[in-house]
This record gives structure tokens, sequence and C-alpha cells, in this order.
């Protein structure tokens, strides 16, 4: 019986494809976005995790603001063309954007070329998504725990995988090397993410470091093992492994990882332009905590892997004022990591 | 092994099985021949259908959809010059000549049916190579990468058409194009003149519809004929089945280049636009006839239309087998892997065999439902190329731009098309070949990439890796080939032109 | 290779000054490259310096070749290079008249400019009726029904069914 409804739901549903999208506008409340079409940017390629958040996001918040949402997606520069155009958008709430918050703001703290925003003016209506990252390594090779790694690193430089400078992947094992002293050597131009795995898996790197969601279909296929979480808890699912802030020995090494696991917990937001409308930021913000907390929705983000943290806006908003506000050394770390050193 | 492929055809041909992947199929096509919309937004589009569905349905929905998407593609290109998808722009370089020469029914039957014959081989593949599949991907690196694409640009020999000198400079000039963009390695802006619009680099897209389709829609407009210049005759429309024909009576061909695209995908690297260039650049290679390509010939229609679906089964590969996306549109199956609870490793190779299997038989249903659908539907397709050329010029010239805008929602892409338009028009009239430009593009990044990567990994000692050093000894191969040819032909034919040259 | 049997491919052949241009501008195209990339970081200027330096070396190789080939054709008229004559595509680009060329030029760049300023779906409508009507001589009932039909089956494939952006205009028109 489920089969055949879910059926009749794909067959109805893909006949028009993705009409769904637009949320239908017999929705009851009477808000000022009611029949309103309201442009979510996603500022990375199609099928991505970004991507994925902002499509299973946008016809529940049409729905919930009488809107109609459609996800468009604008590549380009590392997401920083869509940040620059979310600047110069309309304060009205018609264009908003997930953001990745760990760029948006690193980018900015190390004046990397192209950036034309300032994090902290942007409106944010809430967090969707954090999650730490992992380093992982070959469940074969010779480091297959934090103990190798920080043994490997301090007698010759542990290789990592990366596919550019100014990537999480890129500023991770620079900021192992400052704070615990884990000499790294950073290997760049791989393709894409796929690649720079599939050479960790190849053996020609030791270690990679990314997101969780990423990391997990390699480490669940058997061929890597988590050896470290660069994130405030350790993982349910994988207990022994340690965080970097177990394994800061001095305030100072502690100072600095602390704020890159608070830099990379900032995780996904949907923000809108700044000097936004107050009355129509605080109904997207109402909006958004009420489709985002609903359990139903966090259960279909879990079942996609891709799970959902909810935040409000206003949390967001003083947490950006006091992440721009850096440690100077770590500014340091990422004007190197973004220069390619 | 063989029970789980009988296994898995009992659990595909199930009614709801059956009828999601004639959903997929027929998404696939209004994806596939219409230019920008490509297979990975619409894969991202249908994912949230698949939740609550089972894991075999649920594959017969995104793969009938994604391979059904390379062939309609080649549609587009055939009839129009403008590729559908990305990875159909070598379709255009026969198949629009053979449309203009009043043979569209012919070269339609000829892709449809060599996209069949790719996708058999790419299915062959996919099944003999399950146990051996995952030391062979760990075996292959940059190194390897790099010696292909150094063997790829040996065919601008070939693909010059006699112009060495030009076809030199063209391909070098793809290859600076190709070098536009933020570099991977350092993260230097290069010839980028301070737009961050260019940071990405130039795709694909733009550059092949504006150096073919756009040049031959200002053609169009200047000549006033349909695009047939060829009166319609009922023979002409119906060549359907000489096309068919075409294909196999050079079964071999349409075989290699169903394994080269197969092979090329297999490991994440070499991208799905590389292995369509490499096959056509091989039927030249090999062909009796290479100075018919480029004009019209059905050899190199068959050769690049057979890569489509076989560089689709080769990409499931790693996903599968690694639970490593090789491109856009697998990493959005994997997200579909993971939302039916699948996991991607060692597994599907064992235990969840059965779902590997059934994705097999996805694919060639989904490709023979659909190639057996495109060529009912060829005959009146192809008479869509006798209407008279104004009446086509505004539908055209509208393809031309939103193909060349809806890849990246951008402007700037519209602008580049433009670019890329006068320097095909510029090519044309003048007498370069455009085709080695095209090559260089698609391989000079990746030359360069993997060349650093090579490096950087490995010091110098990966010029003695021995799947390197075969594919070395081919480039040599081809070289020699070329050398003893030129020579015969010199003996055979003593020319002014080549007079000329010894001087 | 074979020997010309009409006069008429004689004017579709390139000329040797249309090589020896086409020559200089690649040698002014790879040059200005070279120069851009000089300045660059180590790793990221490498490859792009050997690829213009080859490319300029070749291109400066063609013009020298082009003017070297205009002497020896000055000597003896022979003909040279591959003849396409048996080419089944008549391309019009060799033989049109600057009336061509400008004609087809306007409206070409004339859609794109009507593009950038009203979007899609406006710059169809205005361009299909105004071709139709101004060079396919139609009347203006079929040209507007025609243009009606058009932008109908786009919108309702892109925006409707596809959900998906389409260029829009100066103005944020759609």
């Amino acid at each position: 019986m489920k089969k055949l409804t879910a059926t009749a739901a794909v067959l109805a549903s893909t006949l028009a494809l993705c009409s769904c999208q637009q949320g239908s506008a017999s929705s009851k409340e009477s808000g000022n976005f009611k029949g309103e079409t309201i442009q979510l940017v996603v500022p990375f390629d199609p099928g991505g995790g970004y991507d994925s958040y902002a499509r299973q996001l946008a016809p529940e918040l049409a729905d919930a603001l009488g809107a109609k949402i459609v996800v468009i997606n604008k590549p380009g520069a590392g997401g920083l063309i869509a940040l620059n155009g979310l600047t110069s958008a309309k304060p009205d709430g018609t264009t908003i954007e997930i953001l990745n918050m760990t760029g948006t703001i690193g980018s900015a703290l190390a004046e990397a070329d192209g950036v034309q925003y300032q994090p902290e003016k942007f409106s944010y209506i809430g967090q969707i998504g954090s999650e730490p990252d992992v380093v992982i390594a070959r469940s074969d090779g010779e480091i297959s725990s934090y103990d190798d790694l920080a043994a490997a690193g301090s007698s010759s430089a542990v290789r990592f995988a990366a596919t550019g400078p100014g990537s999480n992947e890129y500023v991770d094992p620079l900021v192992l090397d400052e704070a615990l002293g884990i000499d790294s050597d950073v290997v760049t131009g791989f393709g894409g993410s796929g690649e720079a795995a599939l050479a960790l898996l190849q053996g020609n790197v030791d270690a990679y470091s990314r997101s969780l969601s990423s990391q997990l279909p390699t480490i669940e296929s058997g061929d890597a093992v988590p050896i470290l979480v660069l994130g405030s808890d350790r993982l349910e699912d994988y207990p022994d492994v340690p965080t970097v802030l177990e394994e800061a020995t001095d305030d100072e090494q502690k100072a600095i990882l602390q704020y890159h696991v608070d830099l990379l917990e900032s995780g996904r937001t949907i923000a809108a332009p700044p000097d936004m409308d107050e009355q129509r930021l605080a109904e997207l913000r109402a909006a958004f905590a009420k489709v985002v907390q609903d359990p139903d929705f966090v259960a279909e983000g879990e079942k996609a892997g891709r799970p959902i943290t909810f935040l409000g806006g206003e949390e967001v908003q003083s947490e950006v004022a006091d992440l721009v506000d850096a440690p100077a050394d770590y500014v340091d770390i990422l004007k190197a990591a973004y220069s390619g050193q | 092994m063989l029970d789980a492929l009988t296994g898995a055809l009992g659990e595909v041909l199930t009614p709801t099985s059956l009828l999601m992947m004639v959903i997929g199929v027929v998404l696939g096509f209004v994806v596939g021949i219409l230019p920008g919309l490509g297979g990975a937004v619409t894969l991202a589009l249908l994912l949230p259908f698949t939740y609550s569905m089972d894991p075999i349905p649920a594959f017969a929905l995104l793969l009938g959809m994604y391979v059904v998407a390379s062939t309609a593609g080649d549609i587009t290109s055939v009839l129009f010059g403008v590729p559908g998808e990305a990875s159909s722009a070598a379709v255009v370089l026969d198949g629009y000549p053979m449309t203009r020469q009043g043979q569209a029914g012919r070269a339609l039957g000829a892709v449809l049916t060599s996209s069949a014959v790719g996708a058999l081989v790419g299915i062959v593949v996919l099944i003999l190579a399950i146990p051996i599949i995952r030391p062979v991907i760990l075996a292959i690196g940059p190194p390897e990468f790099f010696a292909l694409a150094l063997l790829g640009l040996t065919f601008v020999v070939t693909l010059s058409s006699g112009q060495m000198h030009k076809g030199l400079l063209a391909c070098l000039f793809g290859v600076l194009v190709s070098l536009v963009g933020l570099d991977p390695a350092t993260g230097v802006p290069r010839f980028t003149f301070g737009s961050l619009d260019l940071w990405s680099g130039v795709s694909i897209v733009p550059v092949v519809i504006g150096l073919f389709g756009g040049a031959e829609v200002l053609q169009l407009m200047m000549q006033k004929g349909s695009v047939s210049n060829v009166a319609a005759s009922p023979d002409s429309v119906s060549g359907v089945k000489a096309g068919i024909m075409d294909t196999l009576r050079r079964w071999p061909l349409a075989m290699r280049s169903g394994a080269i695209g197969t092979a090329l995908s297999l490991v994440p690297g070499m991208g799905g636009s590389v292995a369509q260039f490499i096959a056509y650049g091989h039927a030249k290679q090999v062909s009796k006839k290479p100075e018919e390509f480029g004009k019209g010939s059905v050899e190199g229609v068959i050769a690049s239309g057979a890569t489509g679906v076989a560089k689709d089964c080769g990409s499931l590969v790693p996903t599968i087998a690694f639970g490593i996306p090789g491109s856009a549109s697998s990493a959005v199956l994997l997200s579909a892997f993971l939302i039916l609870g699948l996991n991607p490793g060692k597994e599907m190779l064992t235990t969840d065999l059965e779902v590997t299997m059934s994705m097999v038989w996805i694919t060639f249903f989904a490709t023979v439902v659909a190639v057996g659908a495109a060529l009912l539907l060829v005959r009146p397709l192809a008479r869509l190329t006798y209407i008279s050329g104004p009446l086509l010029i505004p539908f055209l010239i509208l393809l031309l731009s939103i193909g060349a805008y809806s890849e990246a929602n951008s402007f700037v892409d519209i602008v580049l098309m433009l670019v890329f338009v006068a320097i095909g028009v510029a090519c044309i009239r003048w007498d370069w070949p455009r085709v080695p430009m095209l090559l260089g593009f698609v391989l000079g990044s990746i030359l360069e990439r993997y060349l650093f990567l090579s490096n950087s990994l490995f010091g110098a000692d990966w010029l003695l890796r021995p799947a390197f050093l075969a594919i070395a000894a081919c480039i040599v191969l081809v070289f020699v080939s070329y050398g003893l040819k030129v020579r015969r032909q010199r003996r055979d034919l003593p020319t002014p032109e080549l007079d000329e040259a010894t001087r | 290779m074979t020997a010309d049997t009409s006069s008429t491919v004689h004017p579709r052949r390139p000329g040797v000054d249309a090589e020896a241009v086409g020559g200089l501008v690649l040698a002014v195209v790879f040059g200005g490259a070279f120069w851009l990339a000089h300045d660059w970081d180590h790793q990221a200027a490498i490859f792009p310096l050997c690829t213009s330096a080859a490319g300029f070396l070749l291109a400066v190789g063609l013009v020298v070749r082009a003017f070297a080939s205009r002497r020896m054709r000055a000597e003896a008229d022979t003909p040279h290079e591959e003849v396409t004559a048996e080419d089944n595509l008549e391309y019009v680009f060799q033989t049109a008249s600057a009336r061509q060329w400008v004609v087809a030029l306007a409206w070409f760049g004339g859609f794109f400019v009507a593009l950038w300023v009203l979007g899609l779906y406006a710059a169809a409508l205005v361009f299909t009726v105004a071709y139709l009507r101004t060079q396919d001589r139609r009347s203006w009932l079929f040209a507007i029904v025609y243009a009606l039909i058009l932008v109908a089956v786009l919108y309702g494939a892109f925006t409707v069914l596809l959900a998906k952006p389409v260029p829009p205009g100066y103005f944020g028109l759609v």
C-alpha cells in the first residue's frame, strides 16, 4: 500500500515536475510574503550539500510564508559572486541565500581578493545545519588513530589532500600544524573532493579533513577511519575518536582551536541582504524557525544524511558579530591559507 | 553473481519499477533535449520523491532519467548544432553537417543506435569489472591521467585535417582558454582580467554552443534557407534505417568508442566531456576516410554518440565501489544511496550485489526504451530541418541563449558564448580548424593539474609507473604510425604542398 | 590534394594575407598571455608561460611562412593547400556580401542587446515579430501568433514546468 501511494505521489508530482517548489498559494497565512516570489540562492553547483539543504527547505518555507520559492544556483569564485550579489540585492527578503559561514567569514578575515561584503552586515534568518570537520585516514594505512597522526606529524610532514587554498580542507591542517604541532604538507590541485578522497584511499596522501557528512560514505564503506574531530563533541557513532579541544595542552593552543571549532560550527545559515526591513525579517525568521524545528523536517534531513541543527536568526547574528573579531594568530593562519602560503 | 543478476532482473521487472523507469525516461528526454538543463539539477529535483520509495524503483526513476538525458542530448546536437548536454558536444561536429546535407534521419538513426551499443559495452564492463574493480581504481592516479591527457592531445595531429600548423595554434589557444580562472593548486587568478565571474573558469557549454551552434545560426540567417540544404524527399527523411545499419555495420568502432567512454570515467578525474573527443579523435585516426570528418562523417557521429551512456555507466563505478562520486550527477546519486539506506563500498559488491545488478538492468532497459522511442520519433524530428530558416531563427537563437545561460544562471556565460561565436565565425571564414581548439580546451587544464599533482605526490618517480609507461608507449606508437602514413602518402602522391613543406 | 578544376574555388580559399593576419592576431594574443603570466607565482605561471611561448613562436612562424609562400606564389602561380571544392557544405561566410554581413550581425547582435535590456521573454517576443515581419515578409498576424506560441512554449517549459531561471532583463523583467 505504501508503495502504491508513493508511486501515485511521484507520478502526480513528477508530471508537473517540481511545481512543488513553488509552494501552494493556498496557505492561510496573511503575511507580507503572500503571493510573492522569493529567490533562494545557492552559491554552489547543483547536487552538493548546500543545494540539497536549500531544496529541502524551499517548499516547506514557501508553504509557511504563502510565497513561491525558486532555488537558483549561482556558482562562481567559490561562492564569492553570490555573496557579493547578496550585499547589493534589494533588502526586502525576496532574495535570500544559503551561506557557508566558515567560507564567508574566513575569506573576509583573510581579506581575500574579491570580497566585497561584510559578514556581520547580512541579516541572518537562522542556521539550518552545523557539523564538525573530521580528519580521516586509510583504514589499513600506517596512520589509523590520532596518536599515530601526532607521532607522524612530530617527526615528518603528514600529507593532507585539498582541492585548493582557502577551503576547509586546506585550513584545517594549517590550524593543526599551528596549534598542535602536527607538521603538515597540504597537496592541492585535486579536481574535486571525490578525487581528493580517492587519493587518500590510494595511499597517495596520509589524511584528509572535511565535513562529517561528506566523509561518512567513505567511512561507512570501511575504507577509511575517522581519527580526529574538529568540533566540540565526540561523534555519537565513533566515541573513541578524540576532539581537537581535548588534545590542546596550553591555553594559547586552546584559544586558536576553540575559535576554529566555533567558526566551523557556525555551519550553514540562511541570510538576507544587509539592512533588511525589520518586519519582513522577523516574519522570515519566524517561518524559518517553525519549518526547521518541525520533527518531520528534521527526520527527513537525518535520513538524507543532512543533519538539521536549528539556531534562531538573532543568535546567529550575535554569533557572527563575535566571530568576525578573531584572534590575530588565527587571522595569520587564514591569510597563509588563502594565499596558498 | 549470476544469481544476483537474475534476481535483480526480477526486481526490476515489477510494475512499480517499470512505471518509475518510464517516468524517468520521459523526464530524461525533456531534460536531454533542452540545452542547458543538466542531468545533475534534475536528479537533485527528483531526489525528494525517492524518500518513501524502495531502492530499486527509486533507482529506476533516477537512473532512467539520468542515462536517457545523455542520449536525448545528442538529438539536439544533430538537429540544430546546439548540444543538448555538455557531453553531446562532439556529436555536433559531424551530426550537424549531416543534417545540413539532408541526412538528419540517418544521423539520428546512427547516433541513437551507437548510444545503445555504447551502453551495452558500459554495462558489460560494469558486470565483468565488479570482482576486480577496486584494485583497478586504486591503481590509477594522477600520472596515468596526465599520460591519458597527453595521448588525447596527440589527436591534434589528426584533427587538424592537414593544417598542422594552424591546428597546433588553435589547440594551444584552447589550452590557454582552459587555464582561465583560479589556479587549483595555488589559488592565483589567471587571465581573469579583474572579473570575479571568470574565477571559476570558462565552462565547456558556452564554448561549444558559441563555436558551433552560434556560428551555424548566423550562417542560417545570412543564407535564409532551411537547416537542410537539400530539399525534402521521402528518402532523405527516412534515412533512419540506413543510419541504424551504418552503426551496426561499424560495430567495432561503436564498441571501441563505448569502451573509451566507460574507461575514462571509471576513475574520477577526466570528467565527462573529455571521453567524447578522445573517441572522436581515435575514430578519425583509424578511419579509412579521415577527410570526411567534420563534413558529415557517419563514423564521427557513431564514435561520439557511443560515449554518451557508456560514460554514465563508468562514473557509477567509483560511486558504488567506494562511495566516491566522479561527477556532480553521481554526487546526487550518492545521496540517493544514503537516503535509501545503502552503504556504498564493498557491500555493494557483495551483500548488496543485487541492487548493483539492478542498476545494470535499469541502465539497459532505460536505454533500450529510450532509443526505441526516439527512433520512432526520428521522422517527425527530422522534418524540422526542412522548415524555412527564418521561421527557425527565433527558436534557435533562444536555444543558444538559454543553453549558455542555464548552467550557472549567469549573463557572463552569454557574453562568453558570443565571444566564441565570433571566434567560430572567424575560423570558418578563414579556414581554421575548430576541433583542435576544443581538444586543447578540454584537455589543457587537466594536463596541467595532473602534471603538478604527479610531481607533488611522487616526485620524479611517477615517470616509472607501469601504467604510465604503457600509455606513454601508445603515444609513441601514434606518432610512429602517423609518420609512416605521411611517408606513404608522400611516396604515392607528391603534391606541391608537401614539396613546399620539405624545402 | 588534387589539382584545381574550377576557378570558382579560388575566392573561397583563405588568402595568404588572411593567413598572415590570423598569425599576427594570435601572436598578439599569445604574447599578451605571456606578459600577463610572467609575474604570477612560480607554480601558477610555468604552464601558461610554456603554452603562450610555444603559441607565440608558432604564430610568428605562420606569419613568416605566409609571406614566404606569397613570394613563391608570385613567382609561380601554383595552387597550394588542400582545396575543399567538393565540400557539400556551402559555407556562406566566404561568399556573403558586406550587406548580408551587416544585416545578419545587426539582427544577431540586436537580439542579445534586447535580451540584456528586456529579459528573455520580452526580447523573444519583440525579436520574433520584428524578424518575421522584415526578414521573412510574414503578415503581422502570423508573426504575432508565432511569437506568442513560441514564448508560451518556452514559458511553459522553463518557468512553469522546470522552475528554471531564465535571463532577466536589465530592469529585472523576465
